[in-house]
């Protein structure tokens, strides 16, 4: 009779320390992953970015990404890399629509005040091949920016 | 005597439902900021051109290295107007890599020796075959950019040739 009612005394309470152990150690590894400073970073579909060590951070300025098959000026296809578009491309020698859209960004971009003036962002697949990397790199150099910052995935 | 070991069994808990709360807030938050794909980026600069062939009135000496790559091999050559062309013959290398980043180091060693001799050099100029790919230009800039330093279990990196110039081997070069 004794035991019996001691058994109804006794309080059933959720073990939640393992649960809060677990949270502990998401809420770290979270708190090292916050970085505000990669927010404005959209990176364009189809672009797997060259693994790099460099350090430099990325600030907002006009974007220009190569994928295997076209080159996006602020999001926007602008020119198809198809065969009969490689012969100019070889030539290394700027690409006229290419330059346009980024004129035409850049004139969009000119009173924001954190944008980084005269840097194109490019962010470029990692297996394009160089000839067409420097023919972008041109066309952003017709259209007046001659600083560029080559996105990298750091290791 | 029964009830006196059961009381010493019981101890008192810690209510951590209002630590869970606070937890299960901070993770739905955190997990909107959490950047798991870091990006950086590597400064680069198109050739320009010079104003003319005259030396500069520098006292200390500045070496520009010229990288030509191929997938194979790397050819290391060196320009100055304050040098005679055999010291700068003298600096000239060839790397082969095939390829690998680790065989990089060899390029990282015969770029510090330039530093090490003309510290003020900064100024590296990439070029590129027609089949080389991005990653491997990117490969070769790390290489060049700064060099690992390995002192007891601290590694620092320490700048070689910051200053890069993407350019490209005209046709029957190389």
């Amino acid at each position: 009779m004794n035991i019996r009612r001691h058994m109804k005394k006794k309080k059933l309470t959720l073990q939640v320390t393992s649960l809060l152990d677990m949270f502990t150690i998401i809420l770290v590894f979270l708190m090292v992953s916050f970085q505000a400073e990669d927010q404005d970073f959209i990176l364009n579909p189809g672009v797997t970015l060259p693994a790099s060590d460099a350090k430099s951070p990325l600030k907002p300025a006009v974007n220009v990404a190569v994928t295997s098959d076209a080159v996006f000026v602020d999001g926007k296809q602008v020119f198809a890399l198809s065969e009969e578009n490689m012969t100019q491309i070889a030539q290394g020698v700027a690409i006229q629509p290419i330059a346009e859209a980024v004129e035409k960004v850049l004139e969009r971009l000119k009173n924001k005040e954190d944008i980084d003036e005269g840097v194109v962002v490019v962010q470029a697949d990692k297996a394009t091949p160089y000839p067409t990397l420097y023919a972008v790199l041109q066309s952003a150099s017709a259209a007046g920016l001659y600083r560029y910052r080559l996105v990298i995935e750091k290791e | 005597m029964f009830d006196r070991v059961h009381q010493k069994k019981e101890v008192p808990e810690i209510n951590l439902i209002p630590v869970m709360n606070l937890f299960v807030t901070l993770i739905p938050f955190l997990l909107l900021g959490a950047a798991f794909y870091h990006v950086g980026v590597i400064p680069a600069s198109l050739p320009t051109a010079g104003g003319g062939g005259e030396a500069p009135e520098e006292v200390e000496v500045k070496v520009t290295v010229n990288l030509q790559l191929g997938n194979d091999e790397i050819q290391l050559t060196t320009e100055s107007p304050q040098l005679d062309p055999e010291k700068l013959a003298e600096m000239s290398a060839r790397i082969a890599w095939g390829g690998d980043p680790e065989k990089l180091d060899a390029l990282s060693a015969a770029l510090n020796r330039i530093k090490v001799q003309y510290q003020k050099s900064d100024t590296v100029v990439l070029l590129p075959e027609a089949n080389v790919e991005y990653q491997a230009v990117v490969q070769v800039l790390d290489a060049s950019r700064e060099l690992s330093v390995t002192e007891g279990s601290v590694t620092r990196k320490e700048p070689l040739f910051p200053v890069v110039v993407l350019s490209q081997m005209l046709e029957g070069e190389g």
